[in-house]
């Protein structure tokens, strides 16, 4: 279980999170959402190891994550995607995807460097496993020896995903993924994400798109200025009052 | 920025080890490697946390630093004058036939060199490598040690650097702290960029351009400056990936036309 306890962060004067608390449940597929401005992001940097909280806790099954610098997070078991794109973008596709399989190789310094068949072994499973995952997330084949950084938007996202399960998580923290998609783009990750929770991974999810979380998620916090207003089911968060007012009905005044 | 201070330290243990601990000239050399890679990780500790222009500034003043110890702590390594000298090669006391054959250990040593920098390049290491220069934040997510990755090329960087040191100590036999001056390191940076900033080939082809170029210009003496000053404005402006990546450009370009260049020929 993935705790989130008590945990404050204010930048000067600003409170980006005002105490929150959250229980995140092993193997479903849970979803934070919220206005601009709720904390959601700070959350997710806390919950990843990028930035400190100012107090509270962050544990995973029962131990602290807290201190623990964000390549450490990864051999946890604890992935994560991010709200602005960080791609590698000079590399071909898939090698972004290869590039996830980093901690899984063991290979050691010398016989990387004498180039002996251990290590060239294990840059070739990285390739093999880049491209079962560009097919679990259908990236088009014809795209895969692009550079990366010039594929549309939509496919830089899979990318993404793809490079975050290649490190084999646990969990995977996803920061906003259907930022700057379409509707069909947005409609096909909401599958992808429903499949990837299917294999047994904790999905935490970032979002502003009510409806593609409600449709999606098993449990659902809502957020605004940097507290937890609501927590539930997708059915039961729909009819709270107090998520209307917060942020379903400022969604609508727009 | 700081390449011949690692090529100095490299040449200076290379001499001082044989001449004044008696030690192995092979041995010497292997051992400035190692001890300019020793200084190039402590230096890359506190350098970690600087990026781009800071990082280039700070390795630039750890150069000029040690160019002037280099200078003037002659009782250890002769300053500019008289400078130090270093007996003749041999390996574990077989001495070559003919001085010129050390021609043949630099030339081992290259060939080492390359093999060892490419397997990097195309092992894990040279991936997290391209990718943090991207990336760190994506780097540090997929499990990169961002700091220890930074800190094991700098390191390696500066043992190659050393370990040439120690070569070219031995190839000139004596030599004194002019060697190691700024313009070096900025003649090794030449190297680099119109050769390639990312293939072994291309570190080689610029330093034999950068070697030789000199040498054929000797005849023009007051042009030689302005001529070889010009040629790299040229080829940073028409190949600012340098020229072997711009040849096989090129090459891709002539032999894989698109069919639609096809028609109109």
């Amino acid at each position: 279980m993935l705790q989130i306890i008590n945990v404050k962060k204010s930048f000067g004067g600003v409170h980006a999170l005002r105490s929150v608390d959250m229980e995140l449940i092993p193997g479903k597929l849970t979803s934070v959402i919220g206005p601009n401005g709720a904390g959601k992001s700070s959350l997710m940097n806390v919950i990843s190891g990028f930035t400190k909280p100012t107090a509270g806790d962050v544990l995973l099954d029962a131990r602290t994550l807290l201190g623990l610098p964000p390549h450490e997070m990864c051999g946890l078991g604890i992935a994560r995607t991010f709200q602005n794109l960080q791609m590698f973008s000079h590399m071909p596709a898939w090698e972004v995807a290869a590039s996830g399989c980093f901690r899984l190789q063991s290979a050691s310094r010398i016989s990387d460097l004498l180039g002996l068949p251990s290590s060239r072994a294990e840059m070739r499973r990285s390739e093999e496993r880049a491209h079962e995952l560009l097919d679990f997330v259908a990236f088009e084949q014809a795209w895969r020896e692009r550079r990366a950084g010039d594929l549309p938007y939509g496919l830089q996202r899979k990318l993404e995903i793809s490079r975050a399960l290649a490190t084999s998580p646990k969990w995977l923290l996803l920061d906003e993924p259907a930022a700057g998609l379409n509707t069909a783009e947005t409609a096909a990750l909401g599958k992808l994400l429903k499949k990837i929770s299917s294999t047994g991974v904790s999905l935490v999810l970032i979002e502003h798109d009510l409806d593609l979380v409600l449709e999606i998620s098993d449990e659902v916090y809502v957020m605004d200025a940097g507290s937890v207003i609501a927590r539930g089911g997708p059915a039961q968060i729909r009819e709270d009052p107090k998520v209307i007012a917060a942020y379903i009905g400022a969604d609508s005044d727009e | 920025m700081a390449q011949a201070a690692f090529v100095g330290i490299g040449a200076y243990t290379a001499a001082l080890a044989t001449d004044r601990l008696h030690l192995d000239h092979t041995f010497s050399i292997l051992l400035g490697g190692l001890l300019a890679m020793t200084v190039g990780w402590l230096l890359s500790r506190p350098l970690s946390r600087l990026s781009e222009l800071y990082l280039a500034m700070a390795t630039l003043a750890f150069g000029i630093v040690t160019y002037i110890v280099f200078a003037n702590v002659s009782v250890i390594t002769g300053g500019l004058d008289p400078g130090i000298t270093i007996s003749r090669f041999s390996i574990f006391g077989y001495r070559l036939p003919r001085s010129n054959d050390f021609f043949w250990v630099c030339w081992g040593a290259l060939v080492l060199s390359a093999f060892i920098a490419s397997n990097l390049a195309s092992s894990k290491t040279g991936r997290a490598l391209r990718a943090l220069k991207m990336s760190e934040a994506a780097a540090a997510s997929v499990g990169i040690a961002v700091v220890k990755e930074k800190a094991f090329v700098f390191a390696m960087g500066a043992f190659f650097a050393g370990l040439s040191g120690g070569l070219f100590a031995n190839v000139s036999r004596s030599f004194n702290a002019a060697s190691f001056n700024f313009n070096y390191s900025i003649d090794l940076l030449m190297m680099v960029i119109i050769g390639s900033l990312s293939r072994v080939s291309g570190a080689i082809l610029g330093a034999l351009i950068i070697t030789l170029l000199p040498m054929v210009l000797d005849n023009f003496e007051h042009g030689k400056t302005l001529f070889f000053g010009i040629l790299i404005i040229v080829i940073i402006r028409f190949a600012p990936e340098g020229l072997i990546d711009t040849a096989v450009k090129l090459a891709v370009r002539l032999f894989r036309r698109p069919p639609s260049a096809q028609k109109v020929s």
